[in-house]
């Protein structure tokens, strides 16, 4: 018991620095709600409803424009697929835990929490309540950073340039998803990619094409090397 | 129009619990396609990158994209200062800092 809370308590204190992230995203994926028309309900729902990140930002901004529903809708879950990844990657820790803790701990998956359980837990840390601490921080946070975004985020000047948050929060996060040489052409492929069909096709569809071609880029590197090669 | 943003909301938050409980749910009993292992195993680069560049470039008004310099100046810094030191406040501070700075001399 005291061990179990004295990892979650650690795991919620190696949570802080990524907060910032979390905070100014957060801020302006609720500001965006508010510019899209809708209030403080709509914003609390997306958040607890589908505590994505991006892919709430892409979600709104979609619904904004119009988009088709399943256009809306795939775009969000595509972007949330690491989240798969990352669930399939810690599920071998959750195997003697009770069914509400894995619910749990499946529900609160996301970028900054995972990453610390799986690189920072040390011996002395048990890593489930260690994950638990980050993350039910960060999802806390992310709540209360949406709301006020809705509710002030108008507020913001334009010329603030307050929006350019997201891109560096996405740099800094890619930074740390490239972790070798095929991860690093994955993400060229992408930004190329991005660059070219974001502008152009509609409803956002260059979105998802461009993660495709990125993925599609990766596995066909891989085809060249052994499995399990790659950094 | 309200109505179909909780429509939004619910299908986007049923399929992403979905993807995430799923591989902790049927662990052990199904196996994940190798092939969509890999694939998604290359997401997180691809979709950090997709979701970076464009707004690192482009100033969005309404449906056009214009090319920032600025910005774009300004995303370069922050990514060697992402790729150097791995500290993401650090990268949100120059990057800010920076676009500022460049906007204000332009």
């Amino acid at each position: 018991m005291g061990e179990a809370r004295r990892s979650f308590w650690r795991g919620a204190r190696d949570m802080l620095p990524l907060l910032a992230a979390g905070v100014s995203f957060g801020f302006v994926a609720g500001a965006a709600i508010a510019n899209a028309g809708l209030g403080l309900g709509e914003s609390m729902g997306m958040s607890v409803g589908t505590y994505g990140a991006s892919a709430q930002l892409a979600a709104t901004l979609l619904w904004q424009a119009a988009a088709p529903l399943v256009v809306t809708t795939v775009t969000a879950l595509v972007i949330n697929s690491r989240f798969f990844v990352y669930s399939a990657s810690f599920a071998p820790h959750l195997d003697s835990e009770p069914p509400l803790t894995r619910l749990l701990a499946a529900y609160l998956m996301r970028d900054g929490a995972y990453a610390l359980a799986m690189t920072n837990a040390a011996e002395d840390i048990r890593i489930v309540p260690y994950y638990l601490g980050a993350a039910s921080l960060d999802w806390l946070v992310w709540i209360v950073a949406t709301a006020v975004g809705t509710l002030v985020g108008g507020l913001v000047p334009a010329s603030w340039s307050l929006d350019f948050v997201v891109p560096l929060v996405f740099i800094a996060l890619l930074a740390n998803a490239v972790r070798g040489r095929i991860d690093a052409e994955v993400a060229l492929t992408a930004a190329l990619a991005s660059a070219v069909l974001v502008p152009r096709l509609p409803f956002q569809l260059g979105i998802v094409a461009s993660i495709a071609v990125g993925m599609a880029w990766g596995v066909a590197r891989e085809r060249f090397r052994p499995r399990g090669a790659t950094a | 129009m309200r109505g179909s943003f909780w429509l939004v909301i619910a299908l986007v938050g049923v399929g992403t619990f979905g993807l995430r409980v799923a591989p902790i749910a049927v662990r052990g009993r199904v196996r994940t396609p190798a092939f969509v292992e890999r694939l998604l195993s290359h997401a997180p680069a691809a979709a950090m990158a997709t979701l970076a560049v464009p707004a690192a470039l482009y100033v969005k008004s309404g449906g056009t994209y214009t090319l920032s310099p600025e910005r774009m100046a300004a995303a370069a810094i922050a990514l060697y200062v992402a790729l150097r030191w791995r500290n993401a406040l650090l990268t949100l501070v120059v990057g800010m800092g920076a676009l500022w700075l460049l906007l204000a001399v332009r």
